[in-house]
């Protein structure tokens, strides 16, 4: 069964790509956005699996939205993954706060990364209140 | 008493003048005027020299009780008397006039001294103009004394106050410039002023000034740089004589002083100010170079790297060696972002902006190599200066205990308080670091100060090195 994702970032030429080497690895994309009431609105529409959310969007927090996301009710219960340019350890803090269920580097994103971030966390039931 | 002083030693020998004689009398008359010339002036002293001789003839000298004179010898003695009193007495005046303008003229030297000192040590402008009122009013013989700011909106600020009847014109309150009175004049002129009756003033002052009950009054103009900033006028409001000619040349010394304090405080800010903008536009370029790292070259990198990652899972197995290459370029380009990474974080910490302080210490201090100890007791968001002073004070109080110190610990103090955040960095190392002498301590200073904050480095050699900083929250 394949994933079905929906991908939030401000940056276009990234939506584009990750959409494109995510499909390629057998993903559903699901949808894209590039804000966070673009994402809101599409979480609750579509069925997911996960949102993938940029730490740093034009303006707003990831973060934010990460934590607006996972209070929301959404149908399927979609794993929310932060991902950014930066390093996991330079957001440390912040991801150890936020309720997301993992952090990816975007240089490491793939179907196999989501996967594993997503059953990892289940697995061990890890989801932060 | 320079009158009935002699007389009455007049009397009081005429029981016992056969013994005691002219000369007797006069020697103690001459006492008497003297006393009188020290404590009583010129015109008592003189008046006891006359009443002297004519107690000396009339009761001394023979015939008694006659103003006559009958022997030659008497009447040298009474002329004697009359010649030698009356230097006597103007000598002594002369020395008391003498010593008086001595006194004052200290007096004048010690305030001026007092005003120059405190100008030097460049106090907050308020106390210092209230300093210089104040020695003003005490020294020159006024009941008021009034410091004002011309603005540029046409009207003059009291900046302070000394004396009574001055509930008119409270520090801070602003009067038109209009109007006759004194501060229009010295407005117009740009020239000490002198208003000896408020009578006839007209104008918002002219009006306070009178109902006040101003008399004689003298203005001097603060002139800052060769532009004027402001007046300071004294004035009497008892009936008194006019205030003397020396009141404006005195003014003026001591308005060239308050001058000087608000060039010195002008130039001071200035220098904060430039230090300030110095120090955001260095800031705002490095976060603006870190984001357009991060929304161009670091993007188009990790794009393409995924691009890479992708095309070689489709390389047919048969090509091992095309595979092998591209894995090659990818891993290269995963290199290159890390390094780019590691630059673009040295150029501004991204989580500053995002988590504000808290997170970004804990970022620094788990990045350290040295063990940190944290206690931060200051959790909300603060200004974004100050947030970034802080973080480069610790970033750079880390690096030089982790390189120079031998420090085996490092504790970390933030707590806001009363709107000042401070911040305390201790190592236990070597110490002996000298911010005098070129180091990143001498880069901290003057960040700190461009937020308008303090920076003092204890570091005595084998007792490790404590930094503590204090930055307002509210300016």
């Amino acid at each position: 069964m394949s994933l079905r994702i929906l991908i939030v970032d401000d940056n276009a030429a990234f939506l584009d790509t990750a959409r494109a080497v995510l499909e390629r690895q057998g993903v559903t994309v699901a949808g894209v956005a590039s804000n966070a009431a673009e994402a809101l609105r599409q979480a609750e529409e579509l069925v997911l699996d996960v949102v993938l959310v940029d730490i740093m969007l034009a303006g707003e927090s990831g973060f934010e939205l990460a934590r607006r996301l996972a209070s929301q009710t959404c149908r399927g219960d979609p794993a929310v993954i932060l991902v950014s340019t930066h390093d996991e350890a330079d957001f440390a803090e912040l991801i150890a706060e936020c309720p997301a269920t993992a952090f990816l580097a975007k240089a490491e994103l793939s179907a196999e990364s989501l996967r594993r971030a997503v059953a990892g966390n289940r697995r061990q039931g890890t989801l932060p209140p | 008493m320079g009158t009935a002083g002699p007389a009455l030693i007049g009397l009081a020998t005429i029981p016992f003048r056969s013994s005691f004689g002219l000369a007797g009398g006069l020697f103690f008359m001459m006492l008497v005027v003297t006393a009188v010339a020290v404590a009583g002036g010129l015109r008592p002293a003189l008046a006891g020299v006359v009443s002297s001789v004519l107690a000396g003839a009339f009761f001394l000298a023979p015939p008694d009780n006659s103003l006559r004179v009958s022997r030659l010898g008497d009447g040298l003695a009474l002329i004697a008397f009359a010649v030698v009193g009356a230097a006597v007495v103007l000598m002594v005046n002369e020395l008391a006039r003498l010593g008086e303008q001595q006194w004052t003229s200290r007096r004048v030297e010690a305030a001026l001294r007092r005003v120059a000192t405190l100008v030097a040590l460049g106090p907050p402008a308020d106390e210092l103009f209230a300093a210089v009122t104040e020695e003003v009013g005490q020294l020159l013989p006024v009941d008021f004394a009034i410091m004002g700011r011309y603005e540029s909106d046409g009207t003059v600020t009291c900046v302070a106050v000394w004396g009574a009847p001055v509930n008119r014109f409270p520090v801070g309150s602003r009067s038109r410039v209009e109007g006759k009175n004194l501060v229009t004049i010295v407005h117009e002129t740009g020239r000490p002023a002198r208003v000896d009756s408020f009578e006839h003033s007209s104008g918002t002052i002219g009006v306070a000034g009178r109902a006040s009950g101003f008399r004689s009054t003298v203005g001097t103009p603060i002139v800052v740089e060769g532009r004027l900033w402001g007046v300071m006028t004294v004035g009497s409001t008892r009936l008194r004589p006019p205030l003397p000619q020396s009141t404006e040349v005195r003014l003026a010394q001591f308005t060239e002083l308050a001058a000087t304090a608000v060039a010195n405080a002008e130039s001071r800010a200035e220098i904060a100010a430039s230090r300030a903008r110095i120090v955001t536009a260095a800031d705002d370029t490095r976060r603006r170079i870190e984001r357009d790292l991060h929304d161009g070259a670091q993007q188009r990198l990790v794009s393409l790297g995924l691009q890479l990652r992708a095309a070689e899972a489709d390389v047919p197995p048969a090509l091992t060696g095309l595979q092998g290459e591209l894995s090659s370029v990818a891993d290269g380009l995963a290199i290159l972002q890390d390094e780019l990474r590691e630059f673009a974080r040295g150029i501004h910490p991204a989580i500053l902006a995002e988590g504000g302080v808290g997170p970004a210490l804990k970022t620094l201090a788990r990045r350290c190599t040295l063990p940190v100890e944290l206690d931060l007791q200051a959790h909300e968001r603060m200004p974004e200066r100050i947030e970034v002073a802080t973080y480069y004070v610790v970033s750079e109080a880390l690096t030089n205990a982790a390189k120079h110190a031998q420090a085996s610990v490092v504790r970390v103090e933030l707590r806001s308080d009363g709107g000042i955040l401070r911040l305390r960095v201790r190592d236990d190392g070597t110490g002996g670091a000298d911010p005098a002498r070129g180091s990143g301590l001498v880069g901290l200073k003057d960040r700190v100060e461009s937020v308008g904050g303090t920076i003092t480095v204890n570091s005595q050699a084998g007792a490790g090195t404590s930094l503590d900083v204090e930055l307002p929250l509210g300016a």
